[in-house]
């Protein structure tokens, strides 16, 4: 396996351009915050999946519902 | 911390802390992040044996603190109640399962984080829409606030042990959660946190001390047996010790601190480690606690609706005074550290779906929406804790039943992503995880399904 070499800090951090560069090679580049404003875009979910997910969400509202009733059941 | 590697200039923070983003776009929380992967790359330089552990040191963090963020004072109550009801049996080697199913989960969320560089509620609303994403979101906050008013409920009652009044229980845990906040640096914040959590492991000592017949907890743990009598009650501690152990905030939790702590595909294999350690010390406090609580089974005790003070109390001829209050310590500190792990799990998904900053590298004139929510919601649950006459027993009763209940949504959004060859690449699900996940979800619906006709058609168990 290779071995990186680490980084060095900036001489001068003050100075924006090293600070960056410096930066940009310590984290990849899609760890920067700067980075995350860039969308991914949706999935293209299949039917199978589109039918699992409604079921679940029937499943949870059926069983909150059976919580609820518990509670005033138990009171 | 063993060798010091040369400083990145504090100087370069204190010039960012001056604007948001920097003229060059390099905001704090970047710098702060470059830091601790600058060390990362220094330790991977080394070679030896120590210098591996050094980097498995900075590189952990975040499995554990889910593991034992998640051994909360409800879960602790839980397998306080199993053992004070069952005895050694069946659920030790359940509770096992039960860790094991997490670790499976757990791991596709490091996968996804480190590949990504995106925490879970960002990946839910941008892959699948806001229609999916805010149901997932009502899903979390509503469990996050029950489980957090559970826990003010657990630090109360665990310092009520020891005559300190409820309110300045509950202040006192609301200023350590503000106190790790308040270093505003993720690493200062992760290390405290693990300090405080590895305390969880004190209901291992406590088992040692009740002279726990070893023999009876072999055969449990190898045969599954003596099982427990069919019945409601089996479900729902059956039902509360899955939900002690697999919950919706542990998905959101651990990918976003995964990416707040900066790690990378390299690191897998030591996010994989950290779940599986974080695992194995949450396990053992879990079966530590189900061993203390025994005697109160073997003497005929009933502790059904026993509260943490309660089995503190209980106890004392088995543990002795200092054993029971160390009992009632580990209460408060399991119920401590899941208030910081639960209230952050909120705030990242909270600014990950509004996409304000979002991290614990964010001085507090940048993040301070982010540090809002944390401190906010933590602050609305220790209130209402403390407010007389609320029957709070409701609450701490389904808030585990709960936590499985939105599990399978929560399971299958996951599963969506960590296959999403678009986000993973080469990383998506073997096929075996694939199988292992499917299980999980069968398991958890199964388990609420045996929960919904316990409660409907009683008879039918």
């Amino acid at each position: 396996m290779e071995t990186p070499q680490p980084p060095s800090p900036p001489a001068a951090a003050r100075d924006a351009a090293a600070r960056r560069q410096w930066v940009l090679e310590s984290l990849e580049e899609d760890q920067l915050v700067a980075a995350k404003t860039r969308r991914l875009g949706r999935a293209r979910l299949g039917r199978g999946a589109q039918v699992l997910m409604w079921a679940l969400r029937v499943y949870v509202l059926v069983m909150v519902a059976i919580v609820i009733y518990t509670i005033f059941h138990a009171r | 911390m063993d060798s010091k590697p040369p400083s990145p200039v504090p100087a370069a923070g204190v010039a960012s802390r001056s604007v948001a983003r920097g003229e060059d776009g390099i905001t704090h929380e970047d710098l702060d992040r470059a830091q601790d992967r600058l060390q990362v790359a220094l330790a991977r330089r080394s070679r030896g044996g120590w210098a591996r552990l050094r980097l498995l040191w900075l590189l952990i963090g975040p499995g554990i603190l889910v593991m034992l963020g998640e051994n909360d004072a409800p879960s602790m109550l839980s397998y306080a109640a199993t053992g004070a009801r069952f005895g050694l049996g069946f659920f030790l080697p359940f509770v096992v399962l039960t860790f094991v199913m997490a670790v499976v989960v757990q791991e596709m969320t490091v996968r996804l984080g480190a590949a990504t560089h995106r925490g879970h509620a960002e990946l839910i609303f941008e892959r699948f829409g806001p229609f999916w994403g805010w149901f997932s979101m009502v899903d979390l906050f509503i469990g996050n606030f029950l489980t957090l008013i559970t826990e003010f409920i657990g630090i109360r009652a665990g310092l009520g042990f020891f005559g300190i009044p409820p309110a300045w229980a509950v202040l006192g845990a609301l200023a350590v959660v503000w106190l790790l906040v308040g270093t505003h640096r993720y690493w200062t914040w992760e290390r405290l946190t693990l300090a405080l959590a590895v305390c969880n492991l004190v209901f291992v000592p406590l088992a040692l001390l009740t002279h726990p017949a070893w023999s009876e907890v072999g055969r449990a743990l190898l045969t599954w047996r003596p099982l427990p009598p069919r019945g409601a009650e089996t479900v729902l501690i059956l039902l509360a010790d899955i939900g002690a152990t697999v919950t919706p905030w542990m998905l959101f939790f651990q990918q976003s601190a995964i990416v707040d702590k900066g790690l990378t595909p390299r690191d897998i294999g030591a996010g994989r480690w950290d779940t599986r350690l974080g695992a194995v010390l949450a396990a053992l406090a879990a079966l530590g606690m189900i061993v203390v609580t025994t005697p109160l089974y073997r003497h005929g005790i009933s502790a059904g609706h026993f509260r943490a003070a309660e089995f503190a109390q209980a106890l004392i001829p088995y543990l002795g005074h200092a054993g029971a209050a160390l009992f009632a310590l580990g209460i408060f500190e399991a119920g401590l550290v899941a208030c910081v792990t639960i209230s952050t799990a909120s705030a990242y998904a909270f600014g990950e779906v509004t996409r304000m900053p979002h991290s614990l590298n964010r001085p507090l004139r940048e993040g301070w929406h982010f540090y809002a929510v944390l401190c906010l919601g933590a602050a609305a649950a220790a209130g209402i804790v403390l407010i007389p006459g609320i029957p709070l027993e409701y609450v701490v009763l389904i808030v585990n039943v709960i936590a499985v209940l939105a599990m399978p949504p929560a399971l299958l959004f996951l599963y969506l992503l960590v296959n999403d060859r678009e986000l993973m690449g080469d990383r998506v699900n073997p096929r075996a995880d694939n199988l292992l996940a499917t299980l999980v979800v069968l398991v958890l619906v199964a388990a609420g399904v045996l929960y919904g006709l316990s409660v409907v058609a009683p008879g039918v168990l």
